[in-house]
Order: C-alpha cells, then sequence, then structure tokens
C-alpha cells in the first residue's frame, strides 16, 4: 500500500495495480497510471539507473527500451508500458549488443559524472543492433542525448569500437534475461572481478510498494563469446 | 580492475570497522585538509567552519583479507576522477599493484571540501606520505618477524620479501601486527622516475558502475520508510513565503521554508507535480520585481563610469593610465558576459533521516563537512552523531558547494517527522541557481609605434559570490582571476574590481573569474595584434618572453591546428592562452559559418595544457574534453536572463547544449613539466575557449563578437 505520510490531508489520487515487464521480470506495482514510467520505474519499482534529466523529452537520460525501441521514459505513462516489453539500463548485459558496448564504455573510460550514461548507452546499443559499423553521421543522429560533461568524442569512439571489434551475428536473444551478473561475469574479464562487491542493498531492500515475480531464467545467451548484434528486443 | 564501493545504511552505523569490512584492517589512517575553500568557507560561515573543521582523521587504508586495499577518504566524485587519482597515489608508495586497489567514499563528515581545481593537486602528497606509512609499517612488521633490519626487506604487489632468505609475506599476514606500529613521521617517498601507478592511466574506480546503472546518486538514494518531496522557490529574487498553502490533492504535507515551499508526497512525480501546480502567496521586497537584464546593465554600465574600486587596487605596476593616454596606438574595448546557470544532469537533491539521538544525510555535494556542522546546529545533536553520506554527483560544477537545498531537506525532514528525499525539478534548478556573475570588462591595451605593449588595464565590474555572502575579507577575491595574474609581461599594469550590489544570487561557477577575465583579456590581445598587424600568436609569444613553460603550451597548440599554414576556405582560425589553478593551457580553434543560418560552428580545437604532473593522463584529458565542450555551450548560447526579478532558464527548452553532432574533433597534448609544479585541471579546460572562438571569427568574418553569448535566446526541444 502506499505511505502517504503522517499528516493526513489533501486528496489522494486514484491508485492502479500495474503489471509490468522489465528486463524479463514481471513487476507489480500499486501507483497512478498517469505518471511517467520514468518515476514509476524509479520511485515504485525501484530500479533507479534510468535517470530524470529534464522530464520534457529533450535529454534522452531517461531512455529505455519499450518493445525493443528506445523512448524517453518521462514521455511515456506508467498504464502505456503495462503490456509492454521494457529493458532498462539494469538489463542492459543480458544483450551481447549491450554487453561489449559496456565493456567498450569501460575499456575508453567514457564516463564522467556518468549521470547521462544509462541513456547513452540505451540508445547506443540499440544503434548496435542492426549490426555493422555505423557511420559518425549515424552516431550522430542516434546519440541526441546530452551529456554535461561532454563525453561526446569518447561516446562516439567506442561505439565504433564495440561495433568493430568481434565477429557477428549469432541467434538474438528475443528477450532480456534475468542473470545479468553471470552474463556479466562470463563475458567482460574487466568487469569479472568488479560484481561481488556491488552493494544494492540500499536502494533494493526497502521499497515499500514493489512486489517483484522473476520469471523463469532463461539460459545466459552469452556464455559463449560471439557477438551478437541484433535481437536486442 | 579496481573499484568503487558504495555502503549501506547499516554498514555505516557500525562505524569505521564495520564500514571498511570486518576482516579489513586498518593500518594507516590520514588527515586531508580544506585548505582551498577557506574564502568560501568563511564566507559561507565561520562557525560551520569551526564546527566541520578537518581536524579527525578524514581518510583510511585498510588492508583486506584477500591481500587487497582499500583506500577510502571524503572527496566529491563528480567525474573528475578524484577518487582515483589520490588512490592511485597512495597506491603507489603503498607498494600494491592497481588491481589490488579499492576505493570507497568515507562517511566521514569530515569529508573536505571539493572545489578550485584542488582535488588532486592539494591532496596528492598527503596520500603518497599515507601510502608510504603504511608500506613502513607493515615492512617493520615483517623485518621483526624475520629478526632483520627492514632494509633486507622488498615490496611489490602487496608481498613483502626477505631479500637474503627470499621467504615473503603478503600485507594481509602482516596487517595485524603492523596495525599496531607507530608510522614514521615523514617517511621517505619515492623519485618520480620510479613511479609505476602515478602517472598511468588507470582505470577509474567508479566507472564499472557507471555503465550498468547500479552507481548510486544523491537522487537514487532511497532509505526505509523514507517519503517524497519536491520544491517551490519563490520565483523572483529574494521573496519569502506569507501564509501556508493548503496541502492540495496527492500530496500530505505542505512545509514553508522561508523563501520556498516544499510538497510531501508518497513519489517523486506526485511531489513535483503538486509543487508545480501549488498557488502560493509570496512576499518580495520592494525593488525585486523590476529587476530585468536591462536593469543589472544598466547599473553595471554605471559603475563602469564612476563606480570606486574595491582596495587594494587588484595589481597596480607603474603608471598604466599615462603609459595608455601616451600610446599612439590603443586598443579600448568593453566585453560583456552574462550570469551563467550551472546545467549538471543530476538536480540538487538531497535525503535526511532525523532519529532522536542521529542525523543521516545523503547528499550530492561538495561539502560534506558543513553539511555536518550546519545539521547539527538545526538540529541540535552534537555533530558525532550527525553522519553524512557524499554520494556520487551528477556534475556539481560549484554549485553542490552550497548548502541551500541541504538545509531545506533537514527542514521537512524535522517538520514532518519522517525520513524524506528532496528532488528538485529541473525548473527550479535552473531558475535558482547561484548564477556565475554577469560581468562588464573594460580593457585598455598601450601600444607603442613598433606594436610593444606599453599599458594594459582591467576594470572589472561584476557581482562577488564571496562579498554576496557576507565575506569581510579584502578584496582580491575569485572576480579578477584572471585579469590580475595574467602571465604577460607588461611594464605598466592597472586591474581594478568594482563590485557590484543586486539580489540576483551569484556562486561559484567552473573557473569563477578566469572564466570572465579569460574571454576580455585574450580578445584584447588578439585586437592589438590585429591593430598591430601582428600574427595573433606572434603577438603573444613576444608577450611572453622568456617563459619557457607558457611558450610551450602556446606553440603546441599553434603546431597541432597547423597555425604556420593558411588555414581551408572558409575557416577561421584563433587562439587564446590562460593561466589558472596553478596550471598553463593554450587552445587553437578552427570556426566555419556551418552553424544554422550562417552562424558559428566549431570544428576543430586544439588544446594544450601544462599541469606539471598528470597523476591519471586519460582523465587529464576526460577533464580537459569535457571543458572544452562546457566552454563551447555557454560561449554559443550560455546565459540566464532576468525580468520582472525572474531568472529566465527553466529547463533545456531555453538552455541549450552543444550535442554530439555539434562537437568539434578535438585534440589534447598533457605538457608534464615536474611534479613540483602540479596544477589543477577539473576547471583549466573552459576559461580559453570562449576568447578563442571569438578571435576565429573575428579572423573569419572581420566582426568582433565582444559580448556573450554569441547566440542569445537559443532553444532545444524534442
Ligand atoms: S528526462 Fe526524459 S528526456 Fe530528459
Ligand atoms: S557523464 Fe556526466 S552528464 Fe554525461
Amino acid at each position: 500500500m502506499p505511505q502517504w505520510g503522517v499528516i493526513e490531508q489533501g486528496a489522494h489520487v486514484e491508485m492502479t495495480v500495474m503489471k509490468f515487464n522489465i528486463n524479463g521480470k514481471s513487476v507489480t506495482v500499486d501507483g497512478d497510471p498517469s505518471m511517467p514510467f520514468l518515476w514509476a520505474v524509479r520511485d515504485l519499482v525501484g530500479l533507479t539507473g534510468t535517470k530524470y534529466g529534464c522530464g520534457i523529452e529533450i535529454c534522452r537520460a531517461c531512455t529505455v527500451w519499450v518493445d525493443g525501441s528506445p523512448e524517453k521514459s518521462c514521455d511515456m505513462s506508467a498504464s502505456e508500458a503495462v503490456g509492454r516489453t521494457i529493458t532498462t539500463i539494469e538489463g542492459l548485459s543480458a544483450t551481447p549488443a549491450g554487453a561489449k558496448l559496456q565493456q567498450a564504455f569501460i575499456d575508453l573510460q567514457v564516463p564522467q559524472c556518468g549521470y547521462c550514461q544509462s541513456g547513452m548507452l540505451m540508445a547506443a546499443t540499440r544503434l548496435l543492433s542492426g549490426g555493422g559499423v555505423p557511420s559518425d553521421a549515424q552516431i550522430d543522429s542516434a546519440i541526441g542525448n546530452i551529456c554535461a560533461c561532454g563525453t561526446y568524442p569518447r561516446v562516439k569512439a567506442a561505439i565504433k569500437k564495440a561495433a568493430g571489434a568481434g565477429t557477428p551475428v549469432t541467434t538474438p536473444t528475443t528477450k532480456p534475461t534475468t542473470t545479468t551478473t553471470t552474463t556479466r561475469s562470463t563475458t567482460t574479464t574487466t568487469r569479472a572481478t568488479t560484481t561481488t562487491t556491488r552493494p544494492r542493498a540500499t536502494t533494493t531492500t526497502t521499497r515499500p510498494k514493489a512486489t517483484t515475480t522473476t520469471t523463469k531464467p532463461k539460459t545466459t545467451p552469452t556464455t559463449t563469446k560471439t557477438t551478437t548484434t541484433r535481437g536486442d528486443d | 580492475m579496481s573499484k568503487q564501493t558504495t555502503t549501506t545504511t547499516s554498514e555505516y552505523a557500525f562505524g569505521r570497522r564495520a564500514f571498511l569490512g570486518g576482516s579489513a584492517t586498518v593500518i594507516g589512517a590520514f588527515v586531508l585538509e580544506a585548505a582551498p575553500a577557506t574564502k568560501i568557507a568563511e564566507a559561507i560561515g565561520a562557525a560551520q567552519v569551526a564546527a566541520g573543521a578537518n581536524t579527525a582523521v578524514n581518510g583510511w587504508i585498510a588492508i583486506n583479507a584477500d591481500n587487497t586495499a582499500t583506500i577510502s577518504f571524503g572527496g566529491a566524485e563528480m567525474g573528475q576522477g578524484i577518487m582515483t587519482g589520490l588512490a592511485q597515489a597512495a597506491a603507489e608508495e603503498l607498494g600494491m599493484s592497481w588491481s589490488q586497489i579499492h576505493t570507497q567514499a568515507a562517511p566521514a563528515a569530515q569529508g573536505y571540501v571539493t572545489g578550485g581545481s584542488y582535488g588532486i593537486r592539494g591532496h596528492v602528497d598527503q596520500m603518497r606520505v599515507a601510502g608510504a606509512q603504511a608500506q613502513a609499517v607493515l615492512v617493520s612488521a615483517a623485518a621483526t618477524a624475520w629478526g632483520v633490519s627492514p632494509s633486507a626487506c622488498s615490496v611489490a604487489n602487496g608481498i613483502v620479501t626477505n631479500t637474503a632468505t627470499g621467504a615473503t609475506q603478503t600485507f594481509a599476514q602482516l596487517a595485524s601486527a603492523a596495525s599496531t606500529l607507530t608510522p614514521p613521521a615523514s617517511p621517505t617517498l619515492k623519485s618520480p622516475s620510479s613511479f609505476g601507478i602515478m602517472g598511468t592511466s588507470a582505470p577509474r574506480t567508479d566507472i564499472p558502475n557507471k555503465v550498468d546503472g547500479s552507481a548510486i546518486f544523491g537522487i537514487d538514494v532511497v532509505v526505509p520508510g523514507m517519503v517524497y518531496a519536491a520544491i517551490k522557490n519563490c520565483p523572483t529574487v529574494g521573496g519569502t513565503v506569507s501564509g501556508t498553502p493548503a496541502v492540495p490533492a496527492g500530496a500530505s504535507a505542505v512545509v514553508p521554508l522561508g523563501n520556498a515551499v516544499a510538497v510531501v508526497a508518497s513519489n517523486t512525480w506526485a511531489a513535483m507535480q503538486a509543487a508545480r501546480n501549488l498557488s502560493v502567496t509570496w512576499s518580495v521586497p520592494a525593488g525585486n520585481q523590476s529587476i530585468s537584464s536591462a536593469s543589472l546593465l544598466a547599473d553595471a554600465q554605471s559603475l563602469m563610469a564612476t563606480g570606486t574600486p574595491g582596495t587594494p587596487i587588484e595589481l597596480q605596476a607603474g603608471d598604466a593610465p599615462g603609459a595608455f593616454a601616451a600610446a599612439p596606438k590603443k586598443v579600448e574595448a568593453t566585453y560583456q558576459v552574462p550570469y551563467l546557470p550551472h546545467v549538471y544532469m543530476e538536480v540538487l537533491n538531497c535525503t535526511v533521516s532525523i532519529t532522536p539521538t542521529s542525523c543521516e544525510i545523503w547528499a550530492s555535494t561538495q561539502a560534506p563537512a558543513w553539511i555536518q556542522a550546519t545539521a547539527a546546529a538545526m538540529t541540535g545533536l552534537d555533530p558525532s552523531a550527525v553522519t553524512v553520506h557524499a554520494t556520487l554527483l551528477g556534475g556539481g560544477l560549484g554549485r553542490k558547494i552550497e548548502l541551500d537545498y541541504v538545509i531545506q531537506a533537514i527542514t521537512i525532514a524535522k517538520t514532518i517527522g519522517k525520513p524524506v528525499k528532496l528532488t528538485w525539478s529541473r525548473e527550479e534548478d535552473m531558475s535558482h541557481d547561484q548564477y556565475r556573475p554577469a560581468a562588464l570588462m573594460r580593457v585598455r591595451l598601450g601600444m607603442d609605434d613598433a606594436g610593444s605593449v606599453t599599458s594594459y588595464g582591467v576594470r572589472h565590474v561584476s557581482q562577488s559570490p564571496l562579498f554576496q555572502r557576507g565575506w569581510t575579507g579584502p578584496t582580491g577575491n575569485d572576480n579578477t582571476d584572471g585579469a590580475a595574474d595574467v602571465a604577460y609581461q607588461f611594464p605598466n599594469a592597472l586591474v581594478e574590481y568594482v563590485m557590484q550590489k543586486s539580489p540576483v544570487p551569484v556562486g561559484f561557477w567552473r573557473s569563477v573569474g578566469v572564466s570572465m577575465n579569460c574571454f576580455a583579456v585574450e580578445s584584447a590581445i588578439d585586437e592589438a595584434a590585429l591593430l598591430a598587424g601582428k600574427d595573433p600568436v606572434a603577438f603573444r609569444r613576444t608577450l611572453l618572453a622568456g617563459k619557457s613553460r607558457e611558450l610551450a603550451v602556446l606553440n603546441k597548440a599553434a603546431d597541432m591546428i597547423g597555425w604556420s599554414t593558411p588555414a581551408a576556405a572558409g575557416v577561421g582560425r584563433g587562439i587564446a592562452f590562460s593561466n589558472g589553478f596553478g596550471s598553463l593551457a593554450a587552445v587553437a580553434v578552427e570556426v566555419t559559418k556551418g552553424g544554422t543560418g550562417g552562424t558559428m560552428a566549431v570544428k576543430n580545437v586544439a588544446f594544450a595544457v601544462d599541469c606539471g604532473f598528470a597523476v591519471n593522463p586519460n582523465q587529464v584529458e576526460a577533464q580537459i574534453q569535457g571543458g572544452i565542450i562546457q566552454g563551447v555551450t555557454s560561449a554559443l548560447w550560455g546565459q540566464t536572463t532576468f525580468s520582472n526579478g525572474q531568472a529566465s532558464s527553466r529547463n533545456f527548452s531555453n538552455s541549450r547544449m552543444l550535442l554530439m553532432r555539434e562537437t568539434p574533433a578535438i585534440t589534447v597534448a598533457i605538457i608534464q613539466s615536474g611534479i613540483d609544479k602540479i596544477g589543477g585541471i577539473g576547471e583549466v579546460g573552459v576559461p580559453p575557449i570562449a576568447p578563442a572562438m571569438a578571435n576565429a571569427w573575428a579572423a573569419l568574418t572581420g566582426t568582433r563578437a565582444r559580448t556573450l553569448p554569441f547566440y542569445p535566446g537559443a532553444t532545444m526541444s524534442d
């Protein structure tokens, strides 16, 4: 149940039970259906990797995938997300192109403050999912994200590195899996040593409203080192 | 690869041992001072500084059971790589490989203040000493166990070796015994020629968490039972709330906060919506309603004409007015720069949990020590009962050294009796910034017939962030940085600061005074070169004669852009030099009329910087790349205007930002003149960009742009 605080004043708004499919998991929340999905995923579901930057569809910090396409989550109501397949930054590593790009972002030391990087990665991964090495013009037009720290040159270099490295193309996965840490540790040596100490306790144990049910885990697609460049949706 | 860890609430509660992990052994503790922020600290309030004085230990080196080390201290990591850079310094002297190093933001409220591009240069020596002391006690423990002299031991990769017998012990095995020993006060430090970690592009510890959504910024903090608050600040500067509005639909509380009202709800969206729609009656001081950009400019122009400069005069040598009057050739030009919002990506936020015996605060902040003292004063608790967790910052740029949003969050938590996270909307953040001051700068350069500069004069009019905060020190504040301390040699010089006063809130923006004065001075130098018929680079070389470091930087930038060969048709080239924050910088840019409607587009940027020593060259490059991009953005479009006492900036819709497709090709050259000359980097990339662009535009079009931004009123849409 929502918590309304100790001061019982003001009228309550209508609440609706909504069931989302996020990163291969089914998540049920109780909330205002007109709330932008950005805030539903952050405050109700508890996945805070998706960022608020402007709330007016310009900065793209809030980018998630809806049925495989990058969408600004500040521009989509929570109710619109029901019944769709949603991928957020937390599920990106389950896609081969996403894992490669994350590694390229580490290799080239792309993030500065890091705040815009979730949106950058969600947009960039989709660009790679078509296969091939995108041209500068294609990258420029796909990455309309704002980065106040000025990571653009490195983002572009990382996209090219990820696109050019490895061999295409194996069977696409049709949905993100739930076993993201396994994916990470088997595909990226740099990150393998880092997964044990990543704490999420303060953000995952205390959410009052989200009830999470895990769908049956899929086999992680990236135990081989092949590169999947499409089918991230 | 090492990484940065974040800590949970419960871990913090058990103090240092638990914070570092049950199996960790602390073998070194150190103190990082907040020296560079003294002026700001005084300005913000001496009581806060005294209560939060950096007298206690605020950093630790601990050895973990797996023979790794955790280095923890309270720096503000906002993407500048401070956690990594300082850990590199400690690890270098400690004798472990980089892969064995973890970093951790200390929970210490004693965390120092991060600003002034001081993070690395100000603390690198202290970190090296701490690492060397830790190694000394580890070696001493091993030597005692083996019955040999410490000099008979060698150290590498966290292992001490008995050089006579070949016996080894790991740091982890030695840590317990070492922790009881007293370290030497002044351990011998390595020679830079034997560095293996400092000076390398060690991968940053905070980056892995930033590519998978797991990095915790202030805005991501969740604590049990918390509610969400949003803010409605008085739209007019200086106004206060009169009467508390009724609690609106969808909200649970309304909390008056003097110059703002907070709305509390069960999630951020509900709180922001309710705050946005809240109708509040404000009481605005007489006159503030009529503040406008026009009135502010008229005031500055009047001060330029007749205002009295502060004393002592910022720079005075010889008889600049006399030499200017007598000069056969002269440049006199007035340059204008606007109020600038900070525009980082993570809006202001703060989370507070207060109990009768404790106060815990999580904030995106550059000043945790000041928060601790402030919270103690506001809650009546002892400072030791206040814990401040400095989270990762989604950018700070000087705005997050302020305490306004933190004080609001503490007040809300106290009032409603629940833990609360306050998040400002983007609109509130941009329209209630503490802006980089607008400035008028009149530059006078007198030359003899041969084109040698005989007189240099700058008269600078602007608001002072320090004085607005009540600082009562002498003049000599940040506003004239970049004018009073130029590298050029002039026989006669006069730099005056005339303070403008206005209720418009001003603050510390990446590079503060240098960002204003470098535009004026480097534009005027260019104008003088053109008047004298000299090449702008050659003209500057003459003014820097005998200064080998400055000349090397200038020549490097010129070489990288190909200055000695003509620019392509339709391309204009410009150069600018800048010194500040202990480093030297020069930038050469190429511009075209390739922007929308024939406006300026920056195509190539070649930047040379001498920061003495680059602890992490890859991060130096990243900071300069970022500074260039922020410099281009703000020169083209950055500003806040005022009308009816209200700031214009609201969101990216009217605060245009450079995008990837508009980003020039950038090359950065790092010159290292020696670790004894180590300088700052965070702010160094910004100041010379705007004048280099103006100089290039003048070269291309013959039109001199003396007012920033070049294209006011720029907008963005989705
Ligand atoms: S928060 Fe959605 S585009 Fe900026
Ligand atoms: S990395 Fe800081 S906003 Fe992009």
